[in-house]
């Protein structure tokens, strides 16, 4: 083996964990003492580098549990999924997952959905910047021509279905906090999530709403998105979920049958 | 009414939106070079609250709590966090 | 793109909307490339917006040039992405590994300086050089431990990567500084083993005494042995441009804004005290 990878493996356990370091110590010069200390002092960068960045994606839920909480919540995650990449503005995907089976949060059960928002709002806040589609995505189409029709979104568009209110959970806390009160923690709710020009929303869907944009987001044609749509809800009207979606700038193109 | 005929009928109401432009779109430009405020720090950015970063160190050694002791302490209350779960 | 011996600051997040408003005289920003591999959104708008106005030096995090691991083809490419959008003055990163069986611990960390090493991280500079198409500036490091097994000091090994690549140097004076401190050397004979000719950008940053010796915050002013070394290096000749980095308890603009014009004005004066400078 190369020793530059033995070293680099050594140096790396006690980064890891202090049990580390008793083997990394016979690869440095100079004072054992001294440099114990100093591995900590690499050991405590390389926590806190990936604890601001958890924390960077996961602002609401810092804020639901506290700072030292989450702090440690976030150690926690780092020591079972540690970043794999030099940039950890990509680090933290696993987070939501993580807290879904973490003993530690059971008394804030809605915390791994709000954390699934947060990470698509994330992914949303630095996706492409595209030019949605106005009304003339719709010009001169007629309802067979239509009802075939497969739907396209523009980049960052997310959907999230939730057993909690999590877009009222979001909401009350990016706006004013007073504002707390009056969340129906037993109400579901769907999330729908958006670029509007750089800027990052995100709003509560009706369940058929959510069912109809969930079904189009899947590649499913209108017509099939509808029926699924009118399964929730058989009063449900397409005409005001479309005009929603033309005015927040949801939609980028739409494939007709002839194109696909 | 068949399930063809209300097919129609709903999309009628969507067809009937394909004549309109976004008028916000003129807009967005002129909006977007007011909103820098927006941008997010980067994580690969130095200034956090313990002041550590990858280009520079931590001036603290690290000292693991190994015990889990903590209780939410942020807006959790307020949540509806220390209830029991509802029943669903 | 020639910036002689212009002076730059750090772009960060609580400066945009001020700098890009009221565009104070700088000869560059730099940024943290790593911070805009992005496909799009505000944080890469701003960038664009000041690149309108400046010349843009891209100063790397995570390529990780040293690590036994293969290079992440991947991250290059977005670094490759940027430096296509961006067209920076300077693209450059640091002299450390970061990651080892797929384990990433996003720190810049310091590893012996053996012929075995010294190969490896040659032929990665060269890869990235090859694949952007324009030479990388490599970063002497703060490194707070060294290795019984390194068989040459930094200085020699940055000294044979760049006869080996053709890379240029990013002269971190603070880092310099720390390191002479922190193991009882001196600086300016440190300095003196550099390969001086090569030097693309030089930094000069704050630092924190500890009790574990001194630790490269960029959290503070520059110190005045720093504010030395600047005034020797450019008593020697070096024209690169210097950037004032600044991270931890980021100051207000106008604090950054005169720490820059003090690297400048230390600068100028220095080269004309030796005769590179005509005065003015």
């Amino acid at each position: 083996m190369s020793a530059l990878r033995e070293v680099q493996r050594r140096f790396g356990a006690a980064l890891t964990d202090a049990a580390g370091e008793a083997d990394a110590l016979p690869l440095l010069a100079g004072d054992p003492a001294r440099n114990r200390a100093l591995l900590s002092v690499y050991r405590a960068t390389a926590v806190a580098n990936a604890i601001a960045a958890v924390r960077l994606a996961f602002p609401v839920c810092a804020q639901i549990t506290g700072d030292d909480f989450f702090d440690a919540l976030a150690r926690r995650f780092r020591d079972s999924s540690p970043s794999t990449e030099g940039d950890l503005n990509r680090y933290g995907a696993g987070f939501p997952a993580f807290l879904d089976g973490f003993e530690p949060i059971r008394a804030l059960p809605y915390l791994p959905d709000v954390a699934r928002l947060e990470w698509a709002i994330h992914q949303a806040s630095t996706a492409a910047d595209a030019e949605p589609a106005d009304g003339r995505l719709l010009a001169g189409l007629d309802a067979d021509a239509l009802a075939r029709a497969r739907l396209r979104f523009v980049p960052g568009f997310a959907l999230m279905s939730s057993g909690w209110p999590v877009a009222d959970i979001w909401l009350r806390h990016t706006e004013e906090a007073d504002a707390l009160a009056g969340i129906d923690l037993t109400q579901a709710q769907c999330a729908v999530v958006w670029r509007e020009g750089w800027r990052v929303r995100v709003a509560a869907l009706a369940p058929a709403a959510c069912a109809l944009w969930q079904a189009l987001y899947g590649r499913t044609s209108v017509a099939g998105a509808w029926a699924t749509a009118c399964a929730v809800d058989p009063a449900f009207d397409p005409g005001p979920a479309f005009a929603q979606a033309l005015d927040a700038g949801w939609l980028h193109s739409i494939d007709l049958e002839e194109d696909l | 009414m068949n399930k063809s005929v209300a097919l129609h009928a709903a999309l009628a109401s969507v067809l009937a939106l394909g004549v309109v432009a976004n008028p916000v779109l003129a807009e967005d430009k002129a909006a977007k070079e007011k909103c820098f405020g927006v941008a997010k720090k980067g994580a690969n950015d130095c200034a956090t609250a313990n002041g550590s970063h990858s280009c520079a160190g931590q001036a603290k050694a690290d000292n693991d709590p190994n015990e889990w002791k903590l209780v939410p302490a942020g807006t959790c209350e307020k949540m509806g966090g220390k209830m029991a779960a509802p029943g669903r | 793109m020639n910036l002689d011996l212009a002076t730059g600051i750090g772009l960060r997040q609580p400066h945009y909307a001020q700098l890009l408003a009221e565009r104070p005289p700088l000869g560059f920003v730099e940024v943290h490339s790593e911070n805009f591999f992005h496909a799009g959104g505000a944080s890469l708008g701003v960038l664009e917006r000041a690149r309108a106005h400046y010349p843009v030096s891209l100063h790397g995090v995570g390529l990780a040039l040293a690590s036994a691991d293969g290079g992440d083809a991947a991250h290059v490419d977005r670094l490759a992405a940027l430096v296509e959008r961006i067209d920076p003055a300077r693209v450059s990163e640091h002299l450390c590994w970061g990651r080892i069986d797929g384990r990433h611990f996003n720190d810049l960390l310091p590893f012996p300086y053996t012929a075995e090493a010294l190969s490896l991280v040659a032929a990665r500079v060269s890869a990235v050089q090859d694949r952007l198409k324009r030479p990388l500036l490599v970063e002497n490091l703060s490194a707070y431990v060294r290795f019984r097994d390194s068989e040459m000091s930094e200085a020699d090994f940055l000294s044979e990567l760049v006869c080996l690549t053709g890379c240029g140097l990013l002269l971190d004076l603070n880092n310099l500084y720390v390191n002479a401190c922190n193991f009882g050397e001196d600086a300016f004979d440190a300095l003196a083993r550099l390969p001086m000719h090569a030097v693309g950008e030089i930094h000069v940053a704050g630092h924190a005494q500890t009790e574990y010796g001194l630790i490269d915050t960029h959290g503070s002013r520059v110190c005045d042995a720093v504010w030395a070394l600047l005034r020797a290096v450019r008593a020697a000749g070096v024209r690169a441009p210097v950037l004032v980095e600044w991270d931890t308890d980021l100051p207000s603009l106008d604090l950054l804004l005169d720490e820059a014009t003090r690297a400048g004005d230390a600068g100028r004066v220095a080269a004309r005290e030796a005769g590179h400078v005509r005065a003015a």
